[in-house]
């Protein structure tokens, strides 16, 4: 009886043994939990941007190039009068001469930004690198509107005449709201044939 | 004998415990491997839709390219010569776009693949087509290294073909200004390499109706 007494004594100390085992691996495996979830969540924004970036892109591509402009002039475009009148960013004007150019929409700006004529934004002809293309906020952006679900902001960016004259190219991105993540970026390069 | 079992119970509990961490690991590693699995997935879907529509946009900038040069009789205008040969390390660049074949789109009945992406006299597999090796425009995506990822490849050829139903005294003799008779008949290949060892094939025919009013830009 004596014995038995002193072997409740053991359950007790094991049973808080275990408890404390399992309490810290509990711990870990909630951490463990955690880190699964932001993944899973990160994979889920992966995912949805990219999803309204090709969305974006099949609609700009159902466009005809001269119906571009006319999304410049958009509620969102015009509500937002800022460092950039105009898409001048946007502009690389190759076209001196006897290639014809498209037709602008801007204030009529001559702004060259590829002045060796390689293809690639030469640096220091303005603060806005690579024709303009990765600018993803509001007020860089040639133009950008919320997704419909509000998640994300989309931007666009079009840089006319890259990479050679009467072709546009153009850059989709995706960010989501009040992130830090890279935006998904897409692009396409229109021409005004089909 | 029934209190040396009563003793044998007593890991029962530590026992259950260990048992049960050992169960929320395997749950646990399982999680933590879907999540890894769905983030690449994610990633792999991304750059595979990105790299589609680069290769997509490609094969639109080279048909902007072929109308505003099919009217070129010996080719690029721009070309100093000696740039007919598909060297893959040998071209002209127009603005951001590296010319390797100066014929290309040169309004003349051939159906000579070797001739119009690869080195002339090289056999060419059409399933190869285009590759760095075999190409006839490159749009490079990278300042330092024009071939090094991002780069857009692109084949074009094609045939000067009769067009169904018509007779050759249509196309022949005749200033064509309505694009009767004849047509060529070409096909665009574009091969986009992105990042991370992405890859994407866009595939096209492209039938411009040959008429008097073609141009000569570049």
């Amino acid at each position: 009886m004596n014995k038995w007494n002193r072997e409740q004594g053991f359950t007790l100390v094991e049973a808080m043994i275990a408890l404390f085992i399992l309490m810290v691996g509990i711990m870990s495996l909630y951490t463990m939990q955690i880190a699964a979830i932001q993944g899973n969540q990160t994979s889920n924004r992966i995912t949805v941007s990219s999803a309204w970036a090709q969305n974006q892109i099949e609609g700009l591509m159902m466009k005809d190039l001269k119906e571009l402009p006319a999304v410049f002039s958009g509620p969102a475009y015009t509500a937002r009068s800022g460092a950039y009148p105009g898409k001048r960013k946007a502009q690389v004007n190759y076209s001196d001469g006897d290639i014809p150019s498209l037709d602008r929409t801007d204030d009529g700006r001559a702004f060259v930004q590829d002045t060796d004529k390689n293809g690639f934004d030469d640096t220091g002809v303005d603060a806005i690198p690579n024709f303009g293309l990765d600018a993803a906020t509001a007020a860089s952006a040639d133009w950008w509107e919320p997704s419909p679900d509000g998640r994300f902001n989309l931007y666009y960016n079009f840089a006319i005449d890259v990479p050679f004259p009467k072709v546009v190219t153009v850059r989709v991105l995706v960010q989501e709201v009040n992130s830090t993540a890279p935006p998904a970026a897409f692009t396409y390069i229109k021409d005004d044939i089909i | 004998m029934e209190k040396r079992i009563r003793n044998n119970e007593e890991g029962f509990v530590l026992v259950v415990a260990l048992v049960t961490m050992v169960l929320l690991t395997v749950f646990g590693i399982m999680a933590t491997r879907n999540t890894s699995i769905e983030l690449n997935i994610a990633g792999n879907e991304k750059v595979a839709k990105q790299a589609f529509y680069q290769a997509d946009g490609a094969t639109e900038a080279s048909i902007e390219l072929i109308e505003e040069n099919l009217g070129c009789p010996i080719g690029f205008q721009s070309a100093s010569g000696g740039f007919d040969n598909n060297d893959p390390n040998t071209f002209f660049s127009l603005w951001g776009i590296d010319v390797f074949d100066a014929s290309f789109a040169y309004a003349e009945t051939r159906n000579d693949v070797a001739h119009d992406v690869a080195v002339v006299g090289t056999s060419v597999d059409l399933s190869e087509v285009p590759s760095p090796a075999a190409r006839s425009l490159r749009l490079p995506g990278n300042t330092v290294n024009r071939d090094a990822v991002p780069v857009t490849n692109l084949a074009v050829w094609g045939p000067t073909e009769e067009d169904v139903g018509s007779e050759v005294t249509m196309g022949a003799g005749y200033d064509n200004p309505a694009g009767i008779g004849y047509s060529i008949a070409l096909q665009i290949h574009a091969q986009h390499l992105g990042l991370v060892n992405s890859e994407s094939i866009v595939q096209l025919n492209w039938r411009h109706k040959i008429t008097s009013n073609v141009q000569c830009n570049y």
